[in-house]
């Protein structure tokens, strides 16, 4: 038996999807366009419980974009954050 | 009672898990009601009344579109698990603590049987059907209850993209129909079969408060958190692992005997099997009623009949064609119910209709 809370161990999680175009490559592609729609939706939620956040609190948001946009610290933080988004949408190859 | 109960097995996701489901989910009902109706344009005339789905099943292979959409199709399945499956995960500790829980203590009354030597049937045991991550027989180690999990999880994203309503479960909905016919009806002893995580377990142990039910499948994984789940619901069924085509119970043991989204799941042979115990089990007076999905080659044209060969071949489902083809009615016969009947029923304030074949003993 496997152990427990590792979901590698769950077969069928990895396994590789069949090819529908002939060319892996090409449904490699849309499925990572998929993923890639998945984690902006993700993002576009965050944005909107941010933006009724500043609504709530009566706060202008060109004010924080150009706080962001002028502190290396954010922007450092930013780069990393696509990074991630990078890497759980392309995957391993 | 609304078709998916809130109850403590159930993970609240975090923000971001909750909005990949979203997009699943989005993307499912997209994928089925807007494209997938869009392919027929592609196919020209002669073929679609050429009453042959083996010929347009061999165009669609070709058709770019069609590769398209079925690339889409399968990447929104294969996402939908992995979007379940991680807050899963996350928190199986507290879901396999909880069955443990159960086990020694049951505030319910109700009980689970589990039998390490029963063998598991071909064709569906090695099978991730409609890709669920590990099967219906992931069993890791003694308390796993991811099986179930995953089945419940993943079944009420897929429900939503099909347009299933939660007004009225299955089980609800076969209750109604029978207390329609049979509104004295009052069963002591319920059994039903295949019962997967007990979502259609649970509906006759709160609507016969009287009866005792019995719940069977053959999956461990899905008897354990079957178990546990009705036990956070507060209800009172006895789980036992136990084959469908042989089951261990008395003959003319029990009043009602069901079965809920079994049979698209079993090769003929066990459908046959499972009538011939449902007709052993059953009393003089007891009833036998097995649902499923409406799905009838000889209702469909050949078209659809081709369109629906995608879900057999892609989305694992190995008795998806079989049962479309099969003679329901007639197996029932051969096994004892002369009287068997047949009715599509309309889910109670929702979209989908569901095929009921039953008879009196």
């Amino acid at each position: 038996m496997n152990k427990k809370n590792d979901k590698n161990n769950i077969k069928g999680l990895s396994e590789d999807s069949p090819v529908f175009s002939d060319i892996p490559e090409v449904d490699k592609l849309y499925d990572m366009l998929l993923r890639t729609l998945q984690e902006l939706t993700v993002l576009q939620e965050e944005l909107f419980a941010i933006k009724l956040a500043l609504k709530k609190n009566n706060i202008e948001i060109d004010e924080i974009v150009n706080d962001i946009s002028n502190n290396p610290t954010h922007i450092e933080t930013l780069i990393e954050q696509h990074k991630e988004m990078i890497k759980k949408v392309i995957g391993d190859l | 009672m609304p078709r998916n109960e809130e109850h403590q097995l159930q993970i609240k996701p975090t923000f971001k898990e909750a909005s990949r489901q979203r997009f699943v989910l989005a993307l499912k009902q997209d994928i089925g009601r807007r494209l997938r109706p869009q392919l027929k344009q592609f196919v020209p005339s002669d073929l679609i009344e050429s009453d042959d789905p083996e010929l347009i099943d061999d165009f669609f292979q070709k058709l770019i579109p069609r590769k398209i959409w079925g690339r889409l199709a399968r990447s929104a399945q294969e996402m939908m698990w992995e979007a379940v499956t991680d807050p899963l995960v996350r928190e199986e500790e507290r879901l396999i603590s909880f069955y443990n829980g159960c086990i020694n203590q049951s505030d319910s009354g109700g009980s689970i049987k589990l039998d390490e030597g029963l063998s598991f049937p071909e064709g569906i045991s090695d099978v991730n059907v409609h890709l669920q991550p590990g099967g219906y027989f992931l069993n890791r180690h003694q308390s796993d209850v991811l099986a179930g999990a995953l089945y419940e999880a993943g079944g009420t994203i897929y429900s939503q993209g099909q347009s299933i309503k939660a007004n009225e479960s299955k089980a609800e909905l076969a209750i109604r129909f029978l207390l329609d016919k049979m509104p004295d009806f009052k069963p002591q002893k319920i059994l039903d079969i295949a019962c997967s995580a007990g979502a259609s377990s649970t509906p006759y142990a709160r609507l016969f408060p009287d009866a005792t039910v019995y719940a069977i499948d053959i999956a461990p994984g899905l008897l354990r958190y079957a178990h546990a789940r009705a036990e956070a619901l507060g209800v009172n069924v006895h789980f036992y692992q136990c084959d469908a085509e042989s089951i261990e119970f008395k003959d003319a043991s029990f009043d009602l005997v069901v079965s809920h989204n079994a049979m698209h799941e079993m090769s003929p042979l066990t459908i046959e099997k499972m009538m011939l115990e449902s007709y052993r089990l059953l009393n003089a007076e007891g009833i036998a009623l097995h649902q499923d999905v409406p799905l009838r080659n000889s209702q469909l044209d050949a078209y659809q009949q081709a369109d629906y060969l995608w879900d057999y071949k892609y989305n694992n489902e190995p008795f998806w064609e079989t049962y479309s083809n099969l003679d329901i009615l007639s197996l029932m016969k051969k096994s004892g119910f002369s009287d068997a009947r047949y009715d599509r029923v309309k889910q109670l304030g929702g979209s989908m209709d569901w095929d009921l074949y039953w008879s009196l003993r």
